[in-house]
């Protein structure tokens, strides 16, 4: 029963509040081509345990006449999924009987613009109208909210988004949710921190000239972890889980690295170039773990496979397959071929 | 010669009685790497690197236009020549090829990103375990030997071109050219507590420490990294007489404090400094044990005790007590909208009061009426009407009707009694004009406040107010006459007007339930009547839409 309930919530979401999620999808691809924009409207929505029971619990509080309470939950429920209706309308209401009628009646504003199409709509500018005879008082997003949005508006312009301790874009984010704004903007900041802290671990990844990966060191990658496990919390959509899940196995490989567990690095390893088939570097994590398994044979292997792709694509890489197959012909006892890429790396030039 | 020359180098057994003292160098250089291997902490995945005598040099001669006995007596020469400088020397390809075999280099961690990769010939170097080549082209120029060389350290080239030094036999050439290269570069160690740290010299890595390396003499510029502990950067001068070493002590670096969930304007004050910080940012602190306070208005502070790990970051629940008990989170509105509001209280009233003109029919019709003449003079007492103190308590309902700041009386009633004091009274019958004693034991007062105008001001859940209004006492003097039981009490009555001023606070816990108290000024119309004061604490209700009229969302979702 539940289920055919969410499908059709997520009928009516997609019906009804379509413009809206094709003008989310506009922001965060802005510069995708028109056939991507068209592929982004369709995005698949994660169903969200944690909304279904902040918004169930909030439900409970109300009808237990815990208003307060229930706020508390509807704020949850509105941060984990902004762009939901019913906890607005809830809110709205629950402001309503604890007596706080001009936020009930911006909560009930708020309900009306953003999902005008709504089923409940009439019985809502009744009690919209109920409200807004009990108050003169205008209502304004608390002080402590503005300042906090302003100041994840400017972090978001900035380039810090999640360092280390969480510092940044991704402090702001979270502080702003801490003085309770639940609003639908908040999709909004949403999508474009993940797509923002998405690109800054994407920088961290990238391989400067003369080398063959990225150089980071365990507290870094510590430090991409928690980006990504950070940006986890962010995801909404299948697609963006997927984005963070390709990256977490590129993060397993080099944990598996850095932790001298040469085995696991080689598999996952693999598993991360699967994913990341754009990314030479996991080739060079396959090859290193490889080498440190002793699986020489295969290493030599995917060293011959890099070079073709190096060839075409970073051509100051192939350096460094010399000496790594030097290194590899040294372990299977062909020192004298081993002797001859050495020296000639000693009399270049 | 030639041959035999060649087949003693080939025979490894006989290499070595030719060349006694080179094993010798080998064999403590080995037993140092053992050393140094010991004490490399987290490399254990590179190769060890040298500690001092440990040094690998690789000479590359070649001598394209000579008879290859050239090359040879070089060879010989120049281990000769070698045994005075440290560390191993590995000369020609044989002894190039036995070098590579007798190494099994691990895979560089730079390929992964651990570290930098500086070249291609520095990974090379770190495989085979070298600190410098040295490449030798000799030729023969108007019959002097001439040995072009070049000098490659793990950072690349030491010289962009050729030197050239020149002799009259290799045997020369080979101690010149020694004599030359050895003057030309000096050796370096670092030392660092812990070791394994990272070396770089003029931005390359070299190795981890405890390390020798080999440098060409004159300024460097090096730092050493190791995780967990603050980077050293500096400069350090290499001359070729003497080792140039660099002992360094590392010191930790900064662990992170943060405070997560800090109420808005949270300060933080660390170990009792003077000087709070915005608890809402990460703190950067030496690694250690810290006690810290974090203060908010309108927070109890909190104090707790944490130790930071260096480089980590340590996550603290800021949650805090709210320090004021008595003022609410109740909203201004719902009690605005909650109109209808009524109050119960107890009071007690005081009151220095006569009753005169208190009257009482009596049933039998040949008695006449009677009327309370006057409080009995005390000795000393002069007044004519002298007045006594009552104290009456009872109960006290109101109902009103709030707007925002004024509201009006819909509805007030109270009834108080006093039977704690007993004074003498003269009653006068007024059909006979006779007086008589009695003793007054009750009294009893119901009053009604038909009109009654309050004001209130709202601070958050506290509403002082003032009250002014009109109301009339209905009054029962219950009196004994002398000598008479108590059973036959009979009671005078009374009414008077008066109006009165009130000055009270409301303590709100809901919207909907509050506390009152209130201090309460009587003054009557008439002046035989004393003015009353009186306090009461009560309860009371406020209520919207008491009869249900309007539309309200649904009270069950």
């Amino acid at each position: 029963m539940s289920r055919v309930r969410n499908i059709k919530r997520f009928a009516v979401k997609f019906g009804i509040y379509g413009v809206l999620v094709c003008g989310v999808g506009a922001v965060s691809l802005s510069s995708a081509p028109v056939w991507a924009q068209q592929v982004a409207s369709e995005k698949v929505e994660i169903p969200s345990a944690r909304f279904d029971e902040a918004l169930q619990k909030a439900n409970r509080a109300y009808n237990e006449e815990k208003y307060a309470d229930a706020v508390e939950s509807y704020v949850q429920a509105i941060q984990e999924r902004p762009d939901r209706p019913e906890p607005y309308r809830n809110m709205a209401r629950a402001y309503f009987w604890a007596g706080q009628y001009n936020a009930a009646l911006a909560y009930y504003d708020t309900y009306l613009t953003t999902f005008p199409g709504a089923s409940d709509r009439e019985q809502i500018e009744k009690e919209r109208r109920l409200t807004s005879d009990r108050t003169s008082k205008p209502w304004s997003l608390p002080e402590a909210q503005r300042v906090a949005m302003r100041s994840l508006e400017a972090a978001l312009a900035g380039d810090e988004m999640y360092a280390r301790g969480g510092a940044g874009a991704w402090q702001s984010y979270q502080a702003l949710l801490r003085t309770g704004y639940a609003q639908p903007a908040l999709s909004k900041f949403r999508d474009r921190l993940f797509q923002k802290m998405m690109e800054e671990h994407d920088r961290m990844l990238e391989v400067k000239s003369g080398q063959t990966a990225p150089e980071l060191d365990t507290q870094a990658w510590e430090l991409q972890e928690q980006r990504a496990k950070a940006a986890e919390e962010l995801v909404v959509y299948t697609v963006q889980r997927d984005e963070v899940q390709r990256r977490q196995k590129i993060h397993k490989a080099a944990e598996a690295l850095f932790l001298s567990r040469y085995e696991d690095a080689a598999m996952y390893a693999e598993q991360a170039i699967e994913a990341n088939e754009d990314a030479l570097f996991l080739r060079w994590f396959f090859i290193t773990a490889l080498m440190r398994a002793n699986k020489t044979d295969k290493a030599l292997r995917e060293l011959e496979k890099l070079e073709q792709l190096l060839e075409q694509e970073s051509p100051e890489q192939l350096q460094y397959v010399d000496v790594v197959r030097a290194m590899l012909l040294q372990r299977l006892d062909r020192q004298e071929d081993a002797a001859s890429i050495y020296k000639g790396l000693f009399l270049k030039g | 010669m030639k041959e035999f020359t060649r087949d003693v180098m080939q025979n490894s057994k006989l290499r070595y009685l030719v060349l006694p003292v080179l094993m010798f160098i080998v064999t403590l250089g080995v037993s140092f790497s053992a050393e140094s291997e010991a004490y490399a902490q987290g490399g254990q995945q590179d190769a060890p690197r040298g500690l001092a005598g440990n040094e690998t040099t690789l000479w590359l001669l070649d001598a394209p236009s000579l008879d290859e006995s050239v090359l040879l007596q070089m060879r010989i020469a120049l281990e000769e020549s070698l045994t005075s400088e440290s560390g191993k020397h590995v000369i020609g390809q044989e002894a190039f090829e036995e070098h590579v075999t007798s190494r099994t280099p691990p895979a560089p961690s730079c390929l992964y990103g651990d570290g930098s990769c500086l070249s291609a010939e520095s990974m090379a170097f770190d495989a085979l375990d070298l600190a410098l080549v040295v490449r030798v082209k000799i030729r023969k120029s108007g019959g002097r030997y001439e040995a072009a060389y070049r000098l490659i350290d793990r950072r690349g080239e030491s010289g962009s071109s050729d030197r050239i030094t020149q002799a009259l036999s290799p045997r020369d050439l080979a101690f010149g050219l020694v004599r030359e290269i050895y003057n030309a570069t000096g050796t370096v160690s670092f030392v660092t507590t812990p070791p394994g740290a990272m070396v770089y010299v003029d931005g390359a890595s070299v190795g981890e420490t405890p390390l020798e390396h080999r440098l060409p003499i004159g300024r460097h510029q090096f730092s050493i990294k190791l995780e967990s502990y603050k980077p050293v950067e500096s400069t350090m001068e290499v001359s070729s007489k003497e080792s140039t070493r660099v002992e360094l002590g590392l010191e930790l670096q900064s662990g992170i404090l943060v405070v997560d969930n800090p109420p808005p304007g949270a300060l933080l004050y660390v170990d009792g400094g003077p000087q709070g910080v915005n608890a809402e940012q990460p703190l950067e602190l030496e690694p250690g044990t810290y006690t810290y306070e974090i203060r908010a208005d309108g927070f109890r502070d909190k104090k707790e005790t944490v130790t930071l790990e260096p480089g980590m970051a340590l996550h603290r629940d800021a949650k805090m007590e709210s320090s004021n008990l008595l003022m609410r989170e109740v909203s201004e509105d719902a009690i605005l909208n909650n109109r209808y509001v009524l109050r119960l209280s107890t009071d007690i009233s005081f009151q220095n009061t006569s009753f005169r003109g208190a009257r009482a029919q009596r049933n039998e019709p040949e008695l006449g009426d009677l009327a309370f003449e006057r409080f009995e003079q005390e000795d000393g007492e002069t007044e004519l009407d002298p007045r006594r103190f009552f104290a009456t308590r009872g109960l006290r309902l109101d109902m009103s009707y709030m707007w925002k700041n004024f509201g009006i009386g819909l509805l007030s009633l109270s009834y108080l009694t006093d039977s704690s004091h007993s004074y003498r009274a003269i009653i006068e019958d007024l059909e006979t004009g006779a007086e008589k004693r009695a003793d007054v034991v009750r009294v009893s007062r119901f009053g009604v406040r038909p009109f009654q105008v309050q004001y209130r001001r709202l601070f958050n859940n506290v509403a002082p107010f003032a009250e002014v209004g009109l109301g009339i006492n209905f009054q029962w003097v219950t009196l004994v006459d002398d000598g008479q039981a108590d059973e036959q009490a009979y009671s005078l009555r009374q009414s008077e007007a008066f109006w009165t001023l009130e000055l009270g606070v409301q303590y709100f816990f809901t919207s909907n339930w509050f506390a009152v108290g209130r201090y309460n000024f009587h003054d009557h119309f008439n002046l035989g009547v004393g003015t009353e004061h009186s306090l009461s604490i009560g309860v009371g209700g406020a209520f919207s839409n008491l009869f249900g009229f309007e539309p309200e969302p649904p009270s069950k979702l």
